[in-house]
């Protein structure tokens, strides 16, 4: 390649004019299209509640079953970054496998989690309007108080009870 | 075939610059070694930032070990600064043209810079005092000079995450918001004349 040419005195300038700023960039078309449309799913206003129901009962469900994110993240074989995030960034759509994995180790359903991980579609509006109320009634606070616990467990109650059928996965 | 050049960084609150090689073509094994660089550090970061209630960066859950898979196929090439060892910033390349949206330079070949980042360590954001400063700077450089030698006359463009719009402010043309954006996020190009003030700082 050819050689960069910047001076070492203008460089310096434009490295001061850096500092401070995040460095990012991100394509128009990465290769990972099936991340690519979730993301656009993401934008469809009534399935943002839903997401924020997963990253909520994820927490929840982990504190109620007195598990720190790093055992939940050994346990399930999920990177703990990735936990993380599943936690505190409703708009980050896990991989399935993750979700599986979750639920295996969170006994929770799987194909439901799949729905309201936005891995999965279904026409089930109790199923998303359980997860609506289960968002609203949501606070993040490092312990569950009795409120709380209701909720998950109200929620969880529901989940297991719905019928997630002809599911369609992304 | 990649090749290393020598280029320089910036240390903080320090006049004098340290030396630092430009790779021009990594390979997977090298993103997946700067992965495993940067995740425990970006991890420790982002515990760091939770505890203080700030808000995270957006891009810190990229994963440079799964855009590895993208330099399976010609129209990728990966390039970074390394200093001491260490990866200090990546950015993955297009080498398909795509068409220039600035008024002077529509439809003339463009080069796009699919993702760009700086190593955890040198965002002040993240750890408070960076190790380097300038290795976004020098990653536009590289995309500036490859641009020339493809034939695409220096023309870059890419899509900023919202934090990094300020950044690419200063020497880019802010286009607006792109509705053909999976995030719809802001898109910047930088043509000959901007060119010229990034690199030689001759004011258009």
């Amino acid at each position: 390649m050819r050689p960069l040419r910047m001076s070492d005195e203008l460089f310096r300038k434009r490295a001061e004019e850096e500092d401070g700023c995040m460095i990012s960039a991100i394509g128009l078309k990465p290769l990972f299209a099936k991340r690519e449309q979730l993301t656009q799913h993401r934008d469809e206003p009534a399935s943002e509640p839903v997401r924020l129901a997963f990253s909520t009962l994820i927490s929840y469900r982990r504190r109620a079953l007195r598990l720190s994110i790093e055992a939940l993240a050994q346990k399930a074989k999920v990177e703990l970054d990735e936990l993380l995030q599943i936690e505190e960034d409703p708009n980050y759509v896990p991989e399935p496998r993750t979700v599986h994995q979750l639920a295996n180790q969170l006994k929770l359903p799987i194909p439901q989690l799949l729905v309201l991980s936005g891995n999965a579609t279904t026409a089930n509006a109790e199923l998303t309007e359980a997860a609506v109320r289960f968002a609203a009634r949501s606070r993040a606070v490092e312990r569950l108080n009795r409120e709380q616990s209701d909720a998950l467990n109200e929620f969880v109650k529901v989940l297991i009870k719905q019928k997630v059928e002809n599911i369609e996965e992304r | 075939m990649s090749s290393r050049q020598k280029c320089r960084l910036k240390v903080p609150e320090r006049d004098d610059l340290v030396e630092a090689e430009l790779v021009d073509e990594l390979s997977k094994d090298d993103l997946v070694r700067a992965h495993l660089d940067w995740a425990p550090v970006r991890l420790e970061a982002l515990k760091r930032l939770h505890a203080a209630k700030r808000p995270w960066p957006e891009h810190w859950h990229w994963d440079w070990s799964k855009k590895a898979e993208m330099l399976d196929l010609l129209a990728y090439r990966c390039m970074g600064i390394e200093q001491g060892g260490r990866m200090q910033g990546l950015m993955m390349l297009s080498t398909i043209a795509v068409k220039g949206r600035l008024a002077v330079q529509a439809g003339k070949a463009t080069l796009y810079i699919e993702f760009l980042e700086s190593a955890p360590w040198n965002l002040r954001e993240l750890v408070g005092i960076p190790q380097f400063l300038g290795v976004g700077v020098r990653l536009l450089e590289a995309a500036v000079v490859f641009s020339e030698e493809e034939g695409f006359g220096g023309r870059i463009g890419l899509h900023s995450l919202p934090q990094s719009e300020g950044f690419y402010r200063k020497y880019m043309t802010d286009l607006g918001l792109d509705p053909n954006h999976s995030q719809r996020l802001r898109y910047f190009e930088m043509g000959a004349e901007q060119v010229r003030y990034f690199l030689e700082g001759r004011k258009p």
